[in-house]
This record gives C-alpha cells, sequence and structure tokens, in this order.
C-alpha cells in the first residue's frame, strides 16, 4: 500500500478570505475517499491546490514522494494525477473522440497507448465508459449525463494513479447517477486511487469506505461514513436547524 | 517480439493507409476540385501570349498564391489555437526586411535570403509568442496590434540610409524570376507545398491539439497538455509560412517599406480573406484570398477608387459574419457538391 497523496498543513487564502486552513490528511494507494463539507467549505480549493491551478500560500503537497505543491497543471497530470470539473468542460468543437484523444497525447497519456496508439487507446476509453458510438460526435450535442461520463473518460486519457472527481453526481437523473457509479467503482477495481468531493451525501457516503469532511476550509473529520456522519461537529456544519441526516 | 511484428505491421497499414486515403480522396468531390483547379492553373499561364495577360493578369494569381499562404498562416495561430493575432503583419514584414536587407547589403542569392528571413521570421514568431503565454483573447490581440505599430514606427523612423532606409524602405530588389510565367509557377509550388504541410497540420495530432487550446485552455491543460509549449509551435509555425508569404511579396514588389509591407492594412488582409473563407478550415483561406485578390481586379479595372474598394470589402466582411459565419467555403462547397450529384446523376 504506502502513502500516495499526503497533504500538510496546507493553507490557501484569497485576500482576507481562507478557503484553505491548515489542511493535513493521506491517501494511500487504492483507496476510495469522499471529500465532504457543505457548500463553500473548499472542497473544490483544494482540488485546485493539487491539481496545480491554484498556488498554496503556505503548506506542502507531496504525491509519490515528490512535492507537487505549486507545479504546473500538466506536469502534475503527466505525474498521474488527473482530475475533472464541477462543471463540465469539453472541447466542444473537438469529436468526442479527439476530446478523449487529448490527454492521450499529453506525455502519460502517449506512454500509457505506446502499443496500440493513442486514436485506438482513446476509443477504448470511450468504448469502456459506454460513448464509443458517440465517438464522431461533439459533445454540444450530448446530454449532461454523457457529458459526466465524458469528463471521466478525458480524465483517464492520461492513465492517471489518483484520479480527483468533483462532484461528479451533480445535475445528474437517478439513473445517470448510477451509471457513473457503476463506471467509478469499475475505475477503482482496475487499480485507480480515487478521491471524489460530493454534497449530495446519500450517493457519496454509500459509495466510499472512507471520507474525510471540512467546513469553513478546516479539516473536521476523517473516518468510515458512519462514523463521520454521526459526528457532532459534522452535524453542526451541515445542519445546525435540527433535520436529521442520512 | 510483439512489438516489433506490431510495429511493421502498423508501417504497412499506413502505407496502404495512405494509398487508400489518395485513392478515395480523388474520387471524393473535395479532391476532385482540388484536381480541377490545379489543373486550370497548371495551364493558365499558356492560354494567351497577349502581353497585357501575361504582364497584368497572371500576377494576379501570384498575388493570390501569396496571401493565400499568408491568410492561411494567420489561420494557424488564430483559427486553429484560438489566439487573437492582430500583429500578423510583424512576421510578414520583417521576414521581407531581412531578406532584402540580405540581399541589398550582403548580395546574398535570392534563395538562401528567403531561407535565411523565413527562419527570422518563424523567430520572430518565437518572441511574439512569449506575451501570449499569459495575455489572453482581446489583451493578446492589443498587445500584437500595438507591437506592430511599434516595429512599424521604429522602422519608418529609422536612419535613412543603409541597412533600413527609413520611411523609403529598402528598394531595387531582385525580381523572384524576370519572367512573370516563372514567377508564377515558383509561387503556385510554394503554395502547393505550404497548404500541403499546413492542412496536414490540421488534420494531425498536433492540430488536434491546438484546436484543444482553443476550445478550453484550461482543459487542456488538465488533460496533461503543456499548452505554453503548443501555443509558441502555433505562433512558430504562423511567422513561419507568414514570412514565406512576407518575403515573396517584397521580391515580386521589389522593395520592402514600412508603408506597404507593415502596416495594419497587411494584418487586417490576413484576417478579411481567412474569415471571408471560413476561419480555422485553412483552406478556406484559398477562397478567400481568391476573392480577394479578384474582386479588386474587377473593382479597380471598373475605376473605383481603393478607398471604396476598402469599403466595399469591409461591406462584404460584414455581411458574411453577419449571414455565414462559417465563412464563404463551406456554404460554396455545399451548392458545388449538390451541382456535382446532380450531373453525376447521384
Amino acid at each position: 500500500m504506502g502513502v500516495l497523496l499526503e497533504v500538510k498543513n496546507l493553507t490557501k487564502k484569497f485576500g482576507g478570505l481562507t478557503a484553505v486552513n491548515d489542511f493535513s490528511f493521506e491517501i494511500n494507494r487504492g483507496e476510495f475517499i469522499g471529500l465532504i463539507g457543505p457548500n463553500g467549505a473548499g472542497k473544490t480549493t483544494i482540488f485546485n491546490l493539487i491539481s496545480g491551478m491554484e498556488k498554496p500560500t503556505s503548506g506542502s503537497i507531496h504525491f509519490d514522494g515528490i512535492d507537487i505543491s505549486g507545479k504546473l497543471p500538466f506536469r502534475i497530470v503527466n505525474l498521474g494525477i488527473a482530475r475533472t470539473f464541477q462543471l463540465v468542460r469539453s472541447f466542444k468543437f473537438l469529436s468526442l473522440l479527439d476530446n478523449v484523444q487529448v490527454s492521450c497525447l499529453s506525455k502519460r497519456g502517449k506512454a500509457a497507448s505506446k502499443t496500440i496508439g493513442t486514436e485506438a487507446y482513446a476509443s477504448s476509453i470511450l468504448r469502456s465508459v459506454g460513448l464509443i458510438d458517440k465517438a464522431s460526435v461533439p459533445p454540444i450535442v450530448l446530454p449532461h449525463g454523457d457529458l459526466r461520463k465524458l469528463q471521466i473518460a478525458k480524465a483517464i486519457g492520461s492513465n492517471p494513479e489518483l484520479l480527483l472527481l468533483d462532484e461528479p453526481f451533480s445535475g445528474l437523473s437517478y439513473e445517470e447517477q448510477v451509471g457513473i457509479t457503476d463506471l467509478i467503482k469499475k475505475l477503482h477495481s482496475e487499480g485507480v486511487t480515487i478521491f471524489m468531493t460530493g454534497h449530495v451525501l446519500r450517493e457519496l457516503m454509500a459509495l466510499v469506505p472512507r471520507v474525510i469532511a471540512m467546513h469553513q476550509g478546516k479539516f473536521i473529520a476523517d473516518g468510515p461514513p458512519s462514523e463521520v456522519a454521526n459526528n457532532k461537529i459534522v452535524l453542526e456544519a451541515y445542519l445546525g436547524k435540527g433535520e436529521g441526516f442520512a | 517480439m510483439e512489438v516489433k511484428m506490431i510495429s511493421k505491421k502498423s508501417i504497412k497499414n499506413k502505407v496502404s493507409g495512405t494509398q487508400n486515403y489518395l485513392t478515395t480522396w480523388i474520387k471524393s468531390f473535395s479532391g476532385s476540385l482540388t484536381i480541377f483547379c490545379l489543373i486550370i492553373l497548371s495551364f493558365l499561364p499558356f492560354f494567351s501570349q497577349d502581353r497585357a495577360y501575361v504582364s497584368y493578369f497572371i500576377p494576379q494569381f501570384t498575388f493570390f498564391f501569396i496571401y493565400a499562404i499568408f491568410a492561411a498562416s494567420w489561420d494557424i495561430a488564430t483559427g486553429l489555437a484560438g489566439q487573437a493575432n492582430f500583429g500578423q503583419s510583424i512576421f510578414f514584414g520583417l521576414a521581407g526586411y531581412i531578406g532584402g536587407a540580405l540581399i541589398i547589403e550582403m548580395g546574398v542569392p535570392s534563395w538562401i535570403a528567403i531561407i535565411i528571413a523565413v527562419i527570422g521570421a518563424t523567430f520572430i514568431g518565437f518572441l511574439v509568442g512569449i506575451p501570449a503565454l499569459k495575455i489572453k483573447g482581446p489583451y493578446l490581440m492589443l498587445v500584437t496590434l500595438v507591437l506592430s505599430f511599434i516595429i512599424l514606427r521604429v522602422l519608418a523612423t529609422s536612419h535613412s540610409g543603409p541597412p533600413l532606409y527609413g520611411y523609403e524602405g529598402i528598394s531595387g530588389l531582385p525580381k523572384l524570376n524576370p519572367n512573370p510565367i516563372i514567377e508564377y509557377f515558383i509561387l503556385f509550388i510554394s503554395l502547393i507545398v505550404c497548404f500541403i504541410i499546413m492542412m496536414s497540420i490540421s488534420k494531425s495530432k498536433l492540430g488536434t491539439i491546438l484546436r484543444s487550446i482553443r476550445d478550453d485552455e484550461i482543459g487542456s491543460e488538465a488533460s496533461g497538455i503543456n499548452t505554453m509549449k503548443y501555443k509558441l509551435i502555433a505562433f512558430m509555425l504562423c511567422a513561419l509560412f507568414s514570412g514565406l508569404a512576407g518575403i515573396y511579396f517584397g521580391l515580386h514588389y521589389q522593395t520592402v517599406n514600412p508603408a506597404g509591407n507593415l502596416s495594419m492594412t497587411i494584418s487586417f488582409l490576413a484576417i478579411i480573406m481567412a474569415a471571408l473563407g471560413g476561419i480555422g478550415t485553412i483552406r478556406g483561406s484559398l477562397v478567400g484570398a481568391f476573392f480577394y485578390v479578384f474582386l479588386e481586379f474587377v473593382l479597380v479595372e471598373i475605376g473605383l477608387d481603393m478607398d471604396v474598394v476598402h469599403i466595399v470589402f469591409s461591406i462584404i466582411l460584414l455581411l458574411v459574419i453577419r449571414f455565414a459565419s462559417r465563412g464563404l467555403l463551406a456554404p460554396l462547397l455545399d451548392r458545388l457538391r449538390d451541382l456535382w450529384d446532380v450531373l453525376l446523376g447521384r
């Protein structure tokens, strides 16, 4: 096993606002972890810091023993961390195949697709997420559920070891959520370490064996979902009005 | 062992794939159209021995070839990679200056001067690309525009002696070839070579990466693409072809000067032609340049003033942007394809 991602005393300030405050945690290789917290807790900022989209004010992030804090996003991808975004983003004038192929053309994606070529590699990814029959259409014609699948397909094109999924269920119907859940489970069983956020707690808690909870940029709890769900501080952070949870 | 087998097989596949691609391309509509145009253009100079035809009408095609390369080069950085560039005259003009100064001051043969000018332009493309690493959209547009103004002013106010000759510019350059027909063919072949290269870039994986930067730069970076590197490559490719067009242009007019080779009009010319043909298509520039050169030719022949001609083009551009934002090429091809199918009874 061993530690794959080690975040130590991570702090990010935007002017006077402290979005992430002295945050520390570790992720082991092969784990499946959720990051929860109310809206504005700083979940996306944590992802932005890990993926290099933002530079930390202080603190460090180590991936596989390498210090990645403040590195450029594409270098972090090529070290083996891929991410998806809360709002879907796609290359809107490229076909789905090319959308996925872009990440296969990254240094790490090229190494992974060396034997079969990036095009065949991208098609195999599209097949595994169930979008192969739409390979030649641009993403603008896709329904939201398929766009979410495309996000994951684009992320795994670079053959990541750690996959950061930012709100992969947001805006999906129940059926679509099931599809994405199966996809994530399959990726995890293939050995990808998964770290995901969500504020729709029921789905997330049912999926992951371990969750980290945060509130107003601070770490508040870490443990199995059942424990975290009954943690007093977590309940206070989420509810505050006596409405039962889970 | 297995890897070796696969690679041998893939090479074989690639070769037969290219052959298949070529045969289906020739049979396809756009392939037949291209071959048809190529044949017409190859025989065009020999239709008439008339002096006016050879020394006045044929050079219009020479312009068309130069402008098509120029417009398509703008399309690489802006249409493909999405880097708003309004300083295209920088590469066009400075390549002319580099080549011109080498020929006049150092007596370098034209062909070597052309090669050095193109290399120089590529390097300038690299330098201009550096601000593009941090600056985006309208701001990049302003930076490149202002940069072209600065270079224009610096050259226009430079010392009026060698090597730059101030506002007058470098004159007395040799023609590419004194025979307009041979000049025509040199540029015709350059056009074909440049377009084969540019079209294959557009269709290659490099083209996919450049388009991904245009569509979503952050997403491209998050896909593990070194977007800075590829933006620089886009600017360098753009400057390379633009520089080639620029030195050809200088040699055709036998002079390089700030007003004629470096002005904002030159940059807008590239944009107008690429937009007329269809931004991001590369080959649309062919249609745009053809349309521009020959409409201008006709309007000037009718007796319109050059300023009026420019107003006409501005209005046409507005109409194209409003009613055919894909450019003229795509709808034109659609119409022709319909006609083609009817003619062949398909």
